[in-house]
């Protein structure tokens, strides 16, 4: 309730208070006169009327002031000093108390204030010593970052539902740059790709990651620990969409029951080396060609010049000429291709052995569409193993079965398996008409694209990995049954042993670095409002504007965000962003914010600006000053760019009308100097989205403390203050 | 009566000692050095047997086999391949296409003979 509201509410009460009173005292009075005294008292009020009025007004008046320096002195002062030794008591220790009152309240304050330099001084002998012990363990645990860091892997540690708990610098360099100033291109590039995510604690890593690749990984890792085997790693290969190929290494976390408390994924990026590879064997592939078709023109015709020596010389010159063009070309074969040969690296796809029966039935057990279909196991060694990149391979194999239904018009409904020489032969066979050669050069070419999920090579690519290719073949002389036939080559034994991950187990006391507590959060829970405050993830922004009405065309020209997760700042984990508004920039704003017209030129547009800030912003909870003002801005917007912010809003603002209702000044500047907090860039759109960051981070211990702790109770003592009623 | 052989190659240095080669051992020769010249002569000249490379410009060797053992005109007509393309996959996809033989270059005359003979004899 707002001051003078309180103070006419005490006013009316004493008034009344009084007030009966004295009428009660003036009947009672009148009851004890008889009629004559009455008469008498009546006559002397009569002649006596303006003593009396006057002495009435007077009174009155002398109790409304009197009323009002009780209240100024005493009770607005006292409701601040329960609110500013609120703020010594928990926020900022080294606030003092200085507020105008009576000498009794004066005193009060600086008593209080005395004691808080004791406190202070006290609390700052006992830093000290938490100070020196803590740098010990400090130290090891900045060996610790320092390490992760460093490592040359990338890698991610999630909890078991998939959100990332901790990851270094080259897992971001390889999954994303989010925290880069976003350029022109990269928005472009970006456009219209909604599930591409980021990288940042809390997160889902399910966004970079398709849940199927990681599902598979983990069913993997369980299949082998129910089997007891040394290694329990899993592998698989990521291509992102840049077509980078990333060997992704899952290992288990497992807490002191040995049940899964979550799992590490190490990124090595093996592009290069797949590349090089990739040139090596190609390379490798035309010179032999080159070679043996050079070679088999010389054999020939050597071969005949013996067989006849007697044929005619024009036909002997024909030959030699043949010769010694062809070992020309050979000799300059030799002399430029083969001195550039460079020491490749060896393909390093990880494939992994498995029985081609396994294979076939796992196949058949993951494709709803041939899940009825027929195998038959026909002339094959049943330990028979082939190399596969599981995951990868059974999108092929599916994506080839779709295509046959969906272009060719026809359905498989056999399997057989035959394994002649050092080839294994995968047959799916349907009755129709057979592929032709150029049809299924054109499957080879494309993504793999299912209903369900894609794969960003191309068929031919992934089968190449395999060393291994799809190819018709018509069954029976009639030509009523056709097949693809998949050639994957055999390996005959097991081949050298893996490289053995043992299983981690967590110990008992958790390791006291970044936010491993976090295992053990809620968040479990549907409902985000009944969540608690220190709970959530909040992304803490500012707009910086041309002006301050919206709705006359008011443009935003600067987006500033940082995340909040698990009470901490994520510095790392920001959005500044210069925006183009498309008009010019009113001189008396640049007052403010420093931002030219010049300096927005060419930069990107709100609308794209706007779709990052949405990702950016996606499943967590909304925070500004006045947030209003920034939300009205973003809502204006709506239409034109089809993005909308459901996300949860607090504001700063209302809140600190909740915390300290007796003040009247609730604008930045002046509850970040109640609060302590160190301005370094106002009106700077991140500068200011961080320092409401730490503001907000403070308030929610006081928050608590006047029994607000969920969300949902947050919005709505937002609500009841009088700030909220402000409309933009 | 005269054996006609089709030989199908896009290089000169394979196909004029070859061309010889057949010449010499009594065969109907005629060369042809693409994919769609191919399958032109194999209409016209109904060869018995058809000396196939692999790596042909637009329409390759496997293609031409495929059109040709699905023609019912050529049901008894051979064919080898002559490949420089020796992996065990190359040669199985030649075999799975109903090829008669595969033969991986560099070759020698005799083995050529000696498999055209025992095809057509």
């Amino acid at each position: 309730m707002k001051q003078e509201n309180k103070f006419w509410l005490f006013a009316i009460a004493c008034t009344l208070f009084t007030t009966t009173i004295v009428v009660s005292l003036a009947v009672l009075f009148r009851r004890q006169l008889d009629p004559h005294q009455h008469q008498i008292l009546i006559e002397i009020f009569k002649t006596q009327f303006w003593y009396f009025f006057s002495t009435g007004v007077f009174l009155s008046a002398a109790f409304g002031f009197t009323l009002d320096w009780f209240f100024r002195f005493y009770i607005i002062p006292l409701n601040q000093l329960i609110d500013e030794t609120r703020v010594m008591n928990t926020v900022n220790p080294v606030h003092r108390i200085k507020i105008d009152g009576s000498r009794e309240v004066k005193t009060l304050a600086e008593l209080i204030n005395s004691l808080g330099d004791q406190c202070e001084a006290a609390k700052h002998n006992l830093d000290q010593t938490i100070e020196s012990a803590k740098a010990k363990t400090e130290a090891e645990k900045n060996i610790l970052a320092t390490i992760m860091a460093e490592l040359t892997q990338g890698a991610l540690i999630c909890d078991t539902v998939g959100r990332i708990l901790l990851y270094n610098r080259e897992a971001q360099r390889v999954l994303n740059k989010v925290q880069q100033p976003i350029e022109e291109d990269r928005l472009e590039d970006e456009k219209g790709t909604e599930t591409d995510g980021f990288i940042g604690l809390y997160r889902s890593v399910y966004s970079l990651i398709d849940i199927e690749l990681v599902q598979h990984a983990l069913k993997d890792i369980q299949r082998k620990m129910n089997e007891k085997k040394e290694s329990v790693s899993s592998h698989f290969v990521l291509v992102t969409r840049e077509r980078r190929r990333l060997r992704v290494e899952t290992l288990p976390i497992l807490d002191e029951d040995k049940c899964f408390a979550g799992f590490v994924l190490l990124f090595t990026d093996i592009t290069h080396e797949l590349e090089q590879a990739d040139q090596l064997d190609s390379y490798l592939k035309k010179m032999a060609k080159s070679l043996r078709s050079r070679i088999a023109a010389i054999r020939s015709v050597v071969d005949l010049m013996i067989q006849f020596p007697e044929m005619e010389s024009r036909e002997k010159e024909d030959f030699l000429g043949i010769i010694a063009s062809e070992t020309e070309i050979l000799s300059r074969l030799l002399d430029t291709k083969l001195n550039r040969t460079n020491h490749y690296a060896k393909s390093s796809w990880p494939l992994s052995p498995i029985l081609a029966t396994d294979f076939v039935l796992t196949l058949k057990s993951e494709s709803i569409a041939i899940s009825n279909m027929l195998v038959e196991v026909a002339y094959c060694d049943s330990r028979c193993m082939i190399l596969v990149d599981h995951y990868s391979l059974v999108l092929a194999l599916q994506f080839v079965l779709e295509c046959l239904k969906k272009e060719w018009g026809v359905t498989c409904n056999r399997i057989r398996l035959t394994a002649p020489g050092n080839l294994v032969q995968m047959d799916f066979i349907w009755q129709g008409a057979p592929v032709t050669i150029e049809t299924l050069r054109q499957w080879n070419e494309r993504s793999i694209i299912l209903p369900k999920s894609e794969y960003p090579l191309s068929l031919k690519e992934l089968l190449a990995h395999h060393n291994a290719e799809i190819w018709p073949h018509t069954e029976d002389p009639s030509g009523n049954e056709n097949c693809l036939r998949l050639f994957i080559p055999r390996v005959n034994s097991k081949r050298e042993k893996e490289d053995v991950r043992k299983v981690a187990v967590l110990p008992k006391s958790r390791p006291d670095f970044y936010d491993f507590d976090l295992f053990n959060q809620a968040g479990q829970t549907p409902e985000i409002e009944a969540r608690l405050l220190g709970a959530l993830t909040y992304t803490i922004f500012d707009t910086e504007t041309t002006g301050l009405d919206p709705r006359s065309g008011d443009e935003i020209i600067s987006i500033g965000a940082i995340r909040v997760v698990n009470g901490r700042l994520l510095h790392t984990e920001t959005i500044h962003q210069l925006v183009d508004p498309n008009r010019l920039i009113p001189p008396e704003s640049y007052k403010f914010h420093g931002i030219t017209d010049k300096m927005v030129k060419g930069k990107p547009t709100i609308e794209k600006t706007l779709s990052f800030f949405h990702r950016f912003a996606k499943n967590t909870v909304l925070v500004a000053h006045n947030a209003a003002f920034d939300m009205r801005m973003l809502q204006m917007k709506e239409k034109k760019t089809g993005i909308r912010f459901i996300n949860p809003v607090l504001d700063t603002m209302h809140l600190s009308a909740v915390l300290h209702p007796s003040h009247q000044d609730h604008d930045l500047d002046a509850i970040c100097q109640r609060f302590g907090v160190r301005i370094t860039k106002r009106h700077d759109a991140l500068g200011d989205a961080i320092v409401t960051g730490e503001v907000f981070l403070k308030m929610i211990p006081l928050l608590n403390n006047k029994g607000i702790f969920t969300l949902k109770e947050a919005l709505v003592a937002s609500q009841r203050t009088y700030y909220a009623k402000k409309k933009y | 009566m005269v054996k006609k052989i089709l030989i199908v190659d896009d290089e000169p240095s394979i196909t004029v000692p070859l061309t010889f080669l057949m010449e010499q051992n009594h065969f109907k020769v005629m060369v042809v050095h693409t994919g769609e010249d191919a399958l032109n002569a194999i209409d016209h000249f109904q060869p018995d047997l058809v000396l196939l490379d692999v790596m042909l410009p637009t329409i390759d060797g496997f293609q031409v086999c495929q059109n040709l053992k699905s023609n019912p005109k050529c049901t008894t007509t051979k064919v080898i391949f002559l490949s420089a393309m020796t992996r065990d996959i190359d040669l199985a996809k030649g075999n799975t296409l109903g090829a008669d033989a595969y033969i991986t270059k560099p070759f020698s005359n005799a083995d050529v003979v000696k498999q055209i003979i025992d095809l057509l004899f």
